[in-house]
């Protein structure tokens, strides 16, 4: 028997992503990312395959075999609808055979990554901000409550989804209002209508706005409302980064949208944080247990980042705020954890792997690149 | 004067986002035909089906009757841009002469015929709420102006949409124990339960809306839109926010177009000397949410705002109106009634 080898998988909406660790080096051995593979929203079969390359990739870049993983976590949204459908169950326990992978394979719940990977703490709350927005209790790394979530049809305030229908509406109320699009109502104006062919926003702005009569703007608006519901309704969180750059850039509507969907975000977090100080007996140690901020939208160095950052280190001082970057190697450390326990070395692993964890913001800043609005939790 | 002026027919037709109803009648005002048939709005269906579901109700109204005897056919929809270009235009112009129609077809927004459904005027304004909802300008059978109606994922601000997606947030709040029970929880679960026994457990509760909100067309949950001002009515305090936000919503959608702030209308004194009309499945029933826009929309616009009759009964008196320019206030009162029926 060689050296003891983990693997860990974070699979989100976007991303798929796979990571081989030496457990006894602390050393990453091999990763990969590939697309999506959320079974709730991909299907099961797409995902699988997905899943599989992933897998595959990462292995071989670590020059291990799958007989010699000794320990695999996969953290995924919408974990424990999979764990109550035996077909999809099924379907995975072929696909780890098929692979070749001998170890038990563990599913967990995408806010426990997205937890752990802020975190060596077993206890505290985690804010998952991505497509969807959810927060979670964490008890022993499980979640103990959920708030939020819903999904974006019923809920998610202050999501991808959710940042990025105000941006389709602050297009369409600056139409309505006949004012020329600038800004952030430009550059989703010319992302959502490829009829206009605009990657040229200052041509767009100038075609929609100050030159368009009364019902030139109104075409717009009515191809504007087309295309947004000619295609998945998640699909408007594809929308964030360009709020983002917008409100970086000193956009008025985009600032806002931003400051409204912190402001939601810290309201989902402060539901989780009462409830759980409320739970009696553990309400002391609670004041200080960590708080994870997770997911595209609250990608570290972004507004709603800083703003949400903010908020919390002023509403819950004791506590130590984190990032929660790397779902994937936070995977894999629990991987390791199950082989290694709770002992020092296991602590020493989740410093080295999650680096961004140790709560310093130039460490969470130097996390790898996150596309946004990609992995959290669709529904949880 | 034309002679055997009964052997003239006239039809209105109203392709909504629900249902196109269709409605044939003599000058005189007596009904030759009717026919409904599933959603003709070419925004959410294939032109294919919309011109399925059109033929179907057109034929059903024909029945019997010589096509050719229908001199003029008005219909109202929220897609009107489908019908007038691109491919569905073409496959939708192609309808009308597969059910024997020979006469001029016009095609109007449904903000159109919603606004001459509620008065015989030839402008005004019109705040539609339904599954959806939009105020317009009209002018002449033009939408001149329009507010909102931008559709369920985007807009339609306190339409039936919105209410009823706010009655079902309100069930998951009360389900966890954020906000005060309400009577919504059980009116809501009971009605998305379609009659098997409603879970007791707080997680099933949760499970059974979640599937079947995301099972179904978005808009379905307009369905639920009548358990709020209801319950509002029984002096629950969640569903009176609700209808109390809705009503916000809906009147800031208005006031552009009726009040003086001059978006619509050239200035304040032309606005108020014109109609408002009331349209739309909320307006239609009498309960809270009428009742408070009525009242501020009548304070605002300095006269009682008018209620529409169904759609088609619009449709039909501009039919009517095609054939006789000098129909009055009692004809339009005659043809729009006839669009009630349906």
């Amino acid at each position: 028997m060689s050296i003891p080898v983990a693997l860990g998988l974070d699979i989100g909406g976007t991303w798929t992503r796979a990571l081989v660790v030496d457990v006894a080096a602390g050393r990453r051995l091999g990763a990969s990312r590939r697309a999506g593979a959320n079974p709730t929203t991909h299907g099961v079969e797409s995902a699988t395959v997905h899943i599989a390359a992933a897998v595959t990739d990462a292995l071989s870049e670590a020059g291990v075999s799958a007989e010699e993983v000794s320990a695999c976590v996969i953290g995924m949204a919408g974990a424990s609808k999979l764990a109550g459908d035996p077909a999809a169950a099924r379907a995975f326990d072929e696909l780890w055979r098929s692979i070749g992978l001998r170890c038990p394979v563990e599913i967990v719940a995408d806010v426990t990554t997205a937890f752990v990977a802020g975190t060596p703490e077993p206890d505290g709350t985690i804010l998952l901000a991505g497509t969807g927005a959810i927060a979670a209790t964490m008890q022993d790394r499980r979640p103990a409550g959920i708030y939020g979530g819903h999904g974006w049809l019923l809920g998610d305030e202050g999501s991808g989804f959710w940042i990025g229908r105000q941006a389709a509406r602050a297009v369409l109320a600056a139409l309505d209002e006949g004012a020329p699009l600038a800004g952030l109502t430009a550059a989703v104006a010319a992302e959502v209508v490829p009829e206009y062919e605009c990657t040229d926003t200052a041509k767009l702005t100038r075609a929609a706005g100050a030159d368009f009569g009364l019902s030139e703007g109104r075409r717009l608006v009515a191809t504007v409302i087309a295309a947004v519901n000619g295609r998945p309704p998640v699909q408007l969180a594809a929308l964030v980064p360009l709020v983002f750059a917008a409100a970086e850039d000193g956009d008025r509507d985009a600032s806002l949208i931003l400051h409204e969907a912190a402001d939601l975000l810290v309201g989902t977090l402060g539901r989780a944080r009462s409830v759980h100080a409320a739970q009696g007996a553990r309400a002391a140690e609670d004041a200080s247990a960590p708080i994870v901020l997770a997911g595209g939208v609250l990608a570290p160095g972004s507004l709603v980042h800083r703003l949400v950052h903010a908020a919390v280190t002023e509403a819950w001082p004791k506590a130590t705020v984190t990032a929660g970057v790397d779902g994937a190697a936070a995977a894999a450390w629990l991987a390791a954890h199950h082989l290694l326990g709770d002992r020092p070395d296991s602590a020493a692993l989740h410093a080295r792997l999650l680096p961004a964890a140790d709560g310093s913001e130039a460490a969470a800043a130097s996390g790898p690149p996150q596309t946004l609005a990609t992995d959290a939790a669709e529904t949880g | 004067m034309l002679g055997g002026v009964s052997d003239l027919l006239i039809m209105g037709v109203e392709a909504s986002t629900l249902r196109v109803d269709v409605v044939v009648s003599d000058l005189e005002g007596a009904v030759a035909g009717r026919g409904r048939a599933g959603s003709a709005n070419p925004n959410g269906l294939p032109a294919q089906e919309v011109a399925a579901h059109l033929a179907e109700a057109v034929g059903q109204a024909l029945t019997g009757l010589d096509p050719l005897a229908v001199r003029a056919v008005v219909l109202g929809t929220p897609g009107i841009l489908r019908f007038q270009r691109g491919e569905s235009a073409d496959r939708l112009a192609g309808l009308w002469r597969e059910t024997g129609l020979a006469c001029p077809v016009t095609i109007v927004a449904d903000a159109v015929t919603a606004f001459a459904a509620g008065t015989a005027r030839p402008s005004g304004s019109v705040l539609i709420a339904g599954a959806g909802a939009m105020a317009a300008r009209v002018e002449h059978e033009q939408v001149a102006v329009r507010v909102d109606g931008n559709g369920w994922l985007v807009g339609d601000d306190g339409s039936g949409f919105w209410l009823g997606r706010q009655a079902v947030r309100a069930v998951f709040a009360a389900l966890e124990g954020r906000d005060e029970d309400t009577l919504l929880r059980d009116a809501v679960l009971s009605t998305i339960a379609q009659g098997e026994p409603v879970p007791a457990g707080r997680e099933e509760c949760v499970s059974l809306l979640l599937d079947a909100v995301y099972d179904g067309p978005p808009v379905a949950l307009a369905a639920l839109a009548p358990l709020v001002p209801a319950a509002a009515e029984a002096g629950d305090r969640v569903a009176h926010r609700i209808v109390r936000r809705a009503v916000d919503l809906l009147v800031d959608a208005a006031e552009p177009l009726v009040g003086g702030d001059g978006a619509g209308a050239a200035d304040s004194a032309q606005a108020a000397a014109e109609p408002l009309v009331l349209a739309g499945s909320l307006m239609a029933a009498d309960g809270p949410i009428r009742r408070e826009v009525r009242r501020r929309l009548a304070e605002r616009h300095g006269s009682e705002p008018l209620l529409a009759a169904p759609g088609a009964g619009g449709a039909l008196w501009l039919a009517a109106r095609r054939i006789e320019r000098g129909f009055g206030p009692s004809a339009h009162r005659l043809f729009t009634t006839l669009g009630s029926d349906c």
